[in-house]
């Protein structure tokens, strides 16, 4: 089993702080839930953990071991960003061999998709780009995942094919999930953080998001 | 071998100006002689400055860099394999200008 933990995590930009009491664990075999309200600083912390943002202060470790980027290791960690990430001019089909995932096996969790096969990133909607994106990054040989808000711009039936997915990649994978739709997330997670004002809270009953005025039950 | 394609798809989308201003160079290095190596060499980096300079104008956030993030790629990889590439094709243009 490995583990993925984060503390010290101090983040400001200019005046303004962002994120400065956190403790987040994350290990394989179990899903993590963050919950949040808007800008509190949930893709910032994703960020943090995959080490494309460097705060002022952080303290992250994979099996006890400290780790400043790691995203620079093969195989550590993934991250699906909030906004499309792969390029207009890149095809499906090449977009698929580059992550080394078979194109034949996403088709039969989402047949319907199976005709844009050759066609560029560019000319797909926002739902069919997130659905791409979320399984690749899914199916990405990784130890861990970090999902920000993998269900946005998706239709209900695809919602539930990719909670299927997530399910079924825990059993090897750690994976950290953000989103907005909190039923999803807070119906998957194994483990859930609550952010608020810069600090977060692991949260151990649903009743203490509507006490942290997070959303009414 | 899949981060050097994707080092190479970079570079690729990048080249047709970086290729044009390499072979205005060399022309005026063959008009001029070597004295115009100098003035060759900062209009190369004037050239690959725009590149760099409008890619962060447009992309603040640098997102379309996840892309390359998730392959273990950094912006600092994709940077110096464009220069280092463009400088060889340079020479290689030069090269070729002189035995032709």
């Amino acid at each position: 089993m490995d583990i993925l933990e984060i503390d010290g995590v101090y983040l400001k930009f200019g005046y303004e702080e962002v994120l400065n009491s956190i403790y987040l664990k994350c290990e394989t075999g179990k899903i993590t839930g963050v919950l949040g309200s808007n800008g509190c600083g949930k893709s910032c912390l994703l960020k943090i953990i995959f080490g494309s943002l460097l705060p002022q202060t952080k303290s992250l470790r994979v099996n006890s071991k400290t780790i400043l980027k790691p995203y620079l290791r093969t195989g550590e960690v993934k991250y699906l960003p909030q906004f499309h990430f792969i390029p207009g001019s890149v095809s499906v089909k090449k977009a698929f061999k580059l992550f080394g995932i078979n194109f034949e096996e996403f088709i039969t969790h989402f047949p319907s998709l199976e005709e844009i096969k050759s066609t560029r990133f560019k000319y797909l909607s926002g739902g069919e780009k997130r659905i791409i994106e979320t399984y690749l990054i899914l199916k990405s040989q990784s130890k861990f995942v970090l999902l920000d808000e993998p269900f946005s711009h998706i239709a209900p039936i695809y919602i539930n094919t990719i909670i299927e997915l997530i399910q079924e990649e825990k059993h090897e994978k750690g994976i950290i999930i953000t989103d907005h739709m909190y039923k999803y997330v807070t119906e998957i997670s194994d483990d859930l953080y609550l952010l608020k004002d810069g600090w977060n809270k692991k949260v151990k009953n649903l009743s203490e998001l509507e006490f942290y005025k997070y959303a009414r039950l | 071998m899949l981060k050097l394609k994707l080092l190479f798809r970079y570079f690729l989308k990048r080249s047709p100006l970086l290729i044009l201003a390499s072979y205005f160079v060399a022309m005026q290095i063959k008009a001029f002689g070597f004295s115009f190596m100098a003035a060759g060499y900062v209009i190369k980096l004037f050239v690959l400055l725009l590149i760099f300079g409008i890619e962060w104008l447009y992309d603040m956030k640098r997102e379309k860099f996840y892309f390359y993030y998730n392959q273990g790629i950094t912006i600092r990889n994709l940077y110096s394999f464009t220069i280092l590439v463009d400088f060889l094709l340079f020479i290689l243009i030069i090269k070729l200008l002189w035995i032709f």
